[in-house]
Formats: C-alpha cells, structure tokens, sequence
C-alpha cells in the first residue's frame, strides 16, 4: 500500500520526566503520521502524555522534559526534524504559530487578559506575515467574522474578558489559521465549553479545513468527537500508542482491549437509566519504573500471563493499515469474535 | 478614566475631614497638653508659675477649651487661609516647620523609592527567570539581609565603615562647611555623597520583599497557559516575558507603591535620628514628645493625605496595567 509522503512523522518519541521519585517515561516511543489536508485523533485518558506528545511537535514542554526520536516535517517551505532544532531559536519559531499551531483546552486563560483580542490576533500576523498594522488588523477583522464572531470590527477592540468561553474558542481558532498554517494542532479544544459550543467549535473547524486544507492533530479524550472529525485515530495509553488505523475501522472493529473499554463506556441513547455505564478496571499507574511489557495487563480482561508478559508488545498490524499494541489482537473472522 | 480619577479625588473630601478629627481626637487623648509638659520643664529648672500665669497662657493657646473646639478653629484656619496652628515649642507658624523639612524629606523619600524599584523589579525579574540559580541565590541573601537587619543598625554600620575608610561619618545631609551656603555644584554633591548611606538604609528594607513579590509573581505568570499560547505563536521568550508575564507580574507592586510613598516617609525616622537627617520623621517624633499638637496633628493629617494619594496613585496604575480593574470599576 503506497500512501504520499506524510507532511508530520513522528518516530519513536520519548519523553522523559525528571521527578523527585525518578524519571518518569511519559511518552515511550510513539510513532505518527499526519498527512497532508487529514486528520488525526490522538485519544487516550488524562495523562496518558498525549498533550506532551502534541507540544513536542512545537517544542513548546517545560525544560525538564527531556524528548528524544524525531519528527519530520515536511512542509512546502522545507523539512525540518522538528525535534532537532533548538527550542526558542529563530528557526524553530518561524514554524511556530506559522506552519504549525496550535490551540488549547481553555480559552478563558489562553489569552493573556492584558491585551485586546485584537491586538494578540495582530501580533502573531506581525510577527510572520506583514509589518503593517492596518493590513495585520484588516486581517485579524476579517478571520474574525469567519470563525463566526459577530461584529468583529467592534470585538476586535475588546479584552478576552468580554468574552465568553465559545467566543473565546472561536478567537483562538482565528488566531491559529490566522498564518495559513499547514498543520493545527489541536489539544482538547472542546473539554473547557458547553456541549453545544463543542458541536459548533467542530462544525468550523472543519469547514476551514476544507477551506484552508490544513491537516488536523486532534487531541481528546472523547470518543464522541473523534468519530466525527478525524481520518485516522491513534489511541494512546501510558505513552504508547495501543492502536493505530482509520477511524471507521476502530469503530467498528476495535482490536486492542484498552479501545474496546473505551468505546464501552461511551453513553449510548436508549441505555436503561438503571444499567451502570461500563468503566474499565482499576487505574493508570504512574509511569516511573514500569516493565516493558504491556501496559494495560493489569487492567486488561483479556490478560493472560504466559502470552501478554513474555515480551514487550510491538504495534501489530493486524488489518492493512490497522494496527494493534497486542498479542491476543485478531482480524475480523478470528476467534476472538 | 478621567471621570474615574476625579470621582476618587472627590471621596477622598469626607475621608480626610473624618480622619483629621480621629487624628485629632487621638492627639488630644493622652494626660497633660503642651503646658503642662512645659511647666513640668520649667519648674524642673527651679522656675515657679502661679496658678493665674498658667491659666492666662493657657487661655492665650486656646487649651482650655473643649478639644472639639479647638479642632473647629484648627481646621477652620486649615480650611480658610492654609493656617495650621502654631506649633508651641518651635514658635513659629507649623506650616513654616514643615515647609522647611518637605524638601529634604522628598528628596530622600523619592531618591529612595526610585533606588528601590530601580533595583529590585530588575532583580525579581532576573531571579524568576533564573529561578534556583547562583544570581536568584546572592539577590535573596542580600535582600534578606537588608530585611533582616535592623535600619538603625545597617546605618551605624555605615558609617562606621564610612568614618573608617574615607574619614567622615557622612552625618546630616550637608557638611558643616556647606550649611548656610547658597546652592553650587560643590554643595549638590555634597549633599548626593550624604544621601548614599540613607538612601542604602532605608532602600534596602523595602527591597528584599518588593524581589521576594515580583519574583514570586513572576514565576506564577511563566507558568500560565497565556504563555504557552504565546511561545506556539512563534514570540520569542523575551518578548513573552517583557509583553505578557512581566506587566501582569507588576500587579501586587503597583497595588502597594501607594502605601510605600508614606513608609518611606515615616517608615525611616528611627534611621533619621541616627543619621541625623532632617526630614520629617523625627520632627513628629519630637512632637509628640513635646505635646506639640499643632505641628503632630498637622503633620498626620499631611500624612493621610499622602496615604489617600499614593492609594489613588495605585489605583490608576493598576487601572492602567489590568484592563480587567479598569472595565469594573467603570461600571
């Protein structure tokens, strides 16, 4: 199966924390393609490193995380192993906010509340496009009304206070597409809003996808959304990626145990109210001294000491572009079903 | 904004008239007045007064009427013709009193302010940034140091070492050859070479906690997802610090510079007396010793309404540094 050459891949990323109890491996070996106009999910619980992967790709973790692997991008300016230019050097911030953004989970504190809208929307166009104010302005008014904000010649002048968390949102999208940029990255967008904000924040996101034909790194917890915005998902557990392949394939035929448990305990309309919602055993362990071998055996139903532990478990690829981070993971028509 | 400021300036009329009667109040309070005290002076020294001299000198200052008339007339002179009283043991008019040590007192007080802030924003903003560092390590210990020692003491250190090494103790504010003498070039650095001990002195107290406040605030502001927000735009990290973390950081400084124009003011006279400096501290000091209560009432009420304009002063800045105060105080 030949694809086109991924415009992001991540390979075998590591990070690694130092804490006072030891060094704590977030992120142990991931590997991701993000092509060129797609989407990928990245699903997995909280602190499952799934945000420390996506700052990765920017460069933008707190200095005692240590990251080692590579990621290639390769943009239509030039390629560039992200991960190997030096974090806060001019190169590195070219790419910043210009082919690459991002946004994040909580927009009533992502914007600095000092500013005006207006003015941290033209600052990043300053930076990168254009030296002059009024067409950095003219811009920032005009990405404005795009994302769907009313009146933006006069929300434009006002502070992130004066504005709620949905607008907000849809400001902080503006100012990522604001550059043109390539790639979003987009961490948790709609964990902080309202569930009808969340349809309509998604709603935009994709139609200035198709519009600007940027690629998308989604980053949730939540199943819901990852079925309606994403090509691909990779679902993420204690730093591994446990299953990787397109999205109709994982709903339909989840392979490893840890994505079964997921999509289990997704609500379902119709559920008998006294049923309890399925909830997946026990809890994450903390990642500091953990075995190589599988991650998820101690809370896996399917947990069988002889065949899970005898090694460390590779993504397997089960299906033609389907892979699965385990040893009792069958193909359709096997006898798992 | 302008509105804002004038409504400010207006509350502050019945604030100061309240709080000129609880000075007042509070300086007629202890046993005696000035005559007494003065009498006990005199007689101390073997002069004898009958009771009719003392109750016509009395008469003559008006202490023999109730204290709230005595307030009435006080603020009536204040309120009409600028006249504060006269103050008993410098016979002369207060107004003349305190006239004559504003200038030296401004100087010393706003000299210091700008060596404080001057210092120690520079200094908390290097020590966040290179928090745990050898730099953030030596700012702490000095500041601490300048916090920790008692004023009075850090002064008679210096001059001390200043006595030892260049010969003069640097005492006052302008050496014996200059007191009287009309302002030169000679004079002005004679009276910059005595300001640099106060000026250490009382600086120093004030800026080891204006660093442990900005740094500690800074440190909080670094760490907002704002930042995070402005490094994946593409802004270098100079840019973040000065545009973003460093003017939220200025918040709690700005709050307080209000009350650290009066502290300065009078914070200092324990270190004035020692220094021999004449500014207002120790006129107080003397004062109310004295039972001067013309001079004492007066000087507080200046006070106060130092305290009302730096609170005001800080509320503008704060005003002018946070869009967020400015929209609810509009309101």
């Amino acid at each position: 199966m030949t694809r086109p050459t991924p415009l992001l891949s991540v390979r075998d990323l590591r990070i690694d924390i130092n804490t006072m109890d030891g060094v704590l491996k977030a992120v142990r070996g991931v590997d991701l393609d993000i092509h060129p106009g797609k989407t990928l999910g990245l699903v997995g619980e909280s602190g499952c490193g799934k945000s420390l992967t996506s700052k990765a790709i920017l460069g933008i973790n707190p200095p005692n995380c240590k990251a080692s692997g590579s990621i290639q991008f390769n943009s239509a300016a030039g390629s560039w192993d992200l991960l190997a230019l030096k974090p806060g050097a001019a190169e590195i911030r070219g790419i910043r906010g210009r082919r690459i953004s991002m946004i994040f989970q909580e927009p009533m504190t992502a914007f600095s509340p000092l500013y005006t809208i207006g003015n941290q929307i033209s600052e990043i166009l300053l930076l990168h496009v254009t030296r002059d104010k009024r067409v950095a302005r003219a811009m920032a008014i005009d990405i404005l009304g795009r994302v769907g904000i009313a009146s933006p010649e006069k929300r434009i002048d006002q502070y992130p206070h004066e504005y709620s968390g949905g607008m907000l949102q849809r400001a902080m999208i503006a100012m990522a597409i604001v550059c043109k940029p390539e790639l979003l990255i987009a961490d948790e967008p709609t964990t902080a809003l309202d569930v009808t904000i969340q349809a309509q924040i998604l709603q935009i996101m994709q139609e200035l996808q198709q519009e600007f034909g940027m690629a998308i790194f989604f980053i949730t917890h939540d199943m819901g959304t990852i079925a309606s915005m994403c090509d691909e998902v990779a679902v993420m557990y204690l730093g591994q990626i446990v299953e990787n392949g397109p999205v109709r394939q994982i709903f339909s035929q989840p392979l490893h145990p840890y994505t079964r448990g997921l999509l289990a305990s997704i609500p379902r309309m119709g559920m008998d109210a006294e049923e309890r919602l399925a909830s997946i055993k026990g809890q994450v362990p903390v990642p500091i001294g953990l075995p190589d071998t599988c991650g998820f055996y101690p809370r896996c139903p399917l947990a069988e000491e002889a065949v899970c532990l005898q090694a460390p478990v590779p993504l397997l690829e089960i299906e033609p572009g389907h892979f699965a981070r385990c040893f009792k993971a069958k193909a359709k028509g096997g006898q798992d079903e | 904004m302008l509105r804002f400021i004038s409504r400010r300036l207006l509350v502050m009329i019945p604030m100061v008239l309240l709080i000129s009667v609880i000075v007042f109040f509070v300086i007629q309070l202890p046993p005696g007045d000035f005559m007494s005290s003065y009498i006990a002076k005199m007689e101390a020294s073997n002069e004898v007064f009958d009771q009719n001299t003392i109750a016509r000198m009395r008469a003559q200052y008006g202490l023999d009427q109730p204290w709230y008339v005595q307030y009435a007339k006080w603020i009536a002179g204040i309120l009409t013709r600028g006249d504060f009283g006269y103050s008993f043991s410098y016979n002369r008019p207060v107004w003349d009193v305190l006239s004559q040590r504003m200038g030296t007192t401004l100087a010393i007080s706003l000299t210091t302010m700008a060596f404080t802030y001057l210092f120690s924003i520079p200094a908390g903003i290097y020590s966040a940034v290179k928090q745990y560092s050898f730099g953030d390590y030596l700012l702490s210990v000095i500041g601490f140091l300048g916090m920790g020692t008692p004023n009075f003491l850090f002064a008679i250190i210096l001059m001390v070492i200043s006595y030892n090494w260049f010969g003069d103790p640097m005492l006052g504010l302008v050496s014996q050859q200059f007191v009287n003498q009309p302002m030169s070039w000679a004079k002005l650095l004679d009276i910059l070479k005595h300001m640099i001990i106060p000026v250490i002195v009382i600086g120093t107290a004030n800026t080891c906690g204006l660093i442990r406040t900005m740094r500690s605030q800074l440190l909080d502001e670094i760490s907002r997802p704002y930042v995070l927000t402005a490094r994946a735009k593409g802004l270098s990290e100079k840019r973040i610090l000065y545009k973003y973390c460093v003017r939220a950081a200025l918040n709690p400084i700005a709050s307080t510079i209000g009350w650290s124009l009066t502290s300065i003011f009078t914070g200092s006279t324990i270190s004035a007396i020692v220094m021999n400096l004449p500014t207002q501290g120790p006129l107080l000091h003397q004062a109310l010793l004295n039972q001067d209560m013309y001079l004492a009432g007066s000087w507080l009420l200046l006070m106060t309404v130092m305290i009302l304009l730096g609170t005001i002063l800080s509320d503008i800045l704060l005003a002018w540094l946070d869009p967020r105060i400015r929209y609810v105080k509009a309101r």
